[in-house]
């Protein structure tokens, strides 16, 4: 048998193969989102800066921004390049207004980071506190009944 | 199965999985499934404070304003491009960005311990 393809057809077919293969990334990705198997319930939290039962994740302002603005330029850059049939230009002030986005999202979580580091460094620092006191007054006890005994001795 | 039917069924699919994104995005903004709780307010506070708002409104104020933008101008048909942002619109959101660090900043530092 002799299978012969025209360089246009098997273009088409690996056309076809390719556009099928990121179809179904996509749709992978949009399913694991709907399953709840990719979980984005902390989306837009930030780290939670104490421990216990009171702690719940705040949600952040500057991640929201970040979200906003990425599903906007992004889908409107997809949008218009499907209508164009071509990729077309960002022009230098949406990708300005991503910058002011993005560094506002990156100061904002290292500054969150930052203030957790230091609560936990500060109940660290509390709880040890607390057990060196508690080992103290332990060891005052114990020495309380010696030197009663060595009292009655003397 | 010629290029124009591929493509029309690529450009069909890239548009399904943009609005399931957005879709699945909002609902769980809108009913929960992503966690919102205090937005508005400092990490140490309750209360909602005004930088936020003022981001807040920025922010969507600015999305509406490019979409609607974008989706009304015509492109050009040798170079298109997405529309550029005036610069009064960059000064008034970096503004509206730092003021809400400055205030998360102070707010975070007076809440440390000495």
């Amino acid at each position: 048998m002799n299978f012969e393809f025209a360089p246009y057809t098997i273009s088409l077919i690996v056309a076809c193969v390719v556009s099928f293969i990121i179809l179904l990334f996509g749709l992978a990705v949009v399913w694991q989102i709907y399953t709840r198997r990719l979980d984005l319930s902390y989306l837009l939290s930030e780290p939670v800066l104490t421990t216990g039962e009171d702690s719940k994740p705040k949600a952040s302002l500057s991640r929201f921004q970040f979200l906003i603005f990425t599903f906007v330029i992004a889908g409107l850059y997809l949008v218009l390049s499907i209508e164009a049939g071509t990729l077309i230009e960002v022009p230098s002030g949406a990708l300005l207004l991503l910058g002011i986005s993005g560094g506002s999202y990156l100061v904002s979580k290292v500054e969150s980071t930052n203030a957790a580091d230091v609560q936990v460094e500060d109940q660290e620092a509390r709880a040890k506190a607390q057990a060196a006191k508690a080992r103290a007054a332990k060891a005052a006890e114990q020495s309380k009944p010696r030197r009663a005994r060595r009292g009655r001795a003397r | 199965m010629s290029p124009i039917d591929l493509a029309f069924v690529v450009r069909l699919g890239l548009y399904a999985w943009l609005s399931l994104l957005g879709f699945c995005v909002l609902h769980g903004i809108l009913f929960g499934g992503i966690n919102t709780t205090g937005l508005l307010s400092h990490p140490r506070s309750e209360r909602s404070s005004a930088d936020r708002m003022t981001l807040l409104l920025a922010t969507l104020g600015f999305a509406f304003y490019y979409v609607t933008t974008a989706l009304r101008t015509p492109l050009d048909p040798v170079d298109p491009s997405l529309p550029d942002v005036s610069s009064d619109i960059l000064v008034g959101l970096l503004g509206a960005n730092s003021v809400y660090l400055a205030t998360k900043f102070g707010q975070t530092r007076a809440g440390r311990a000495p």
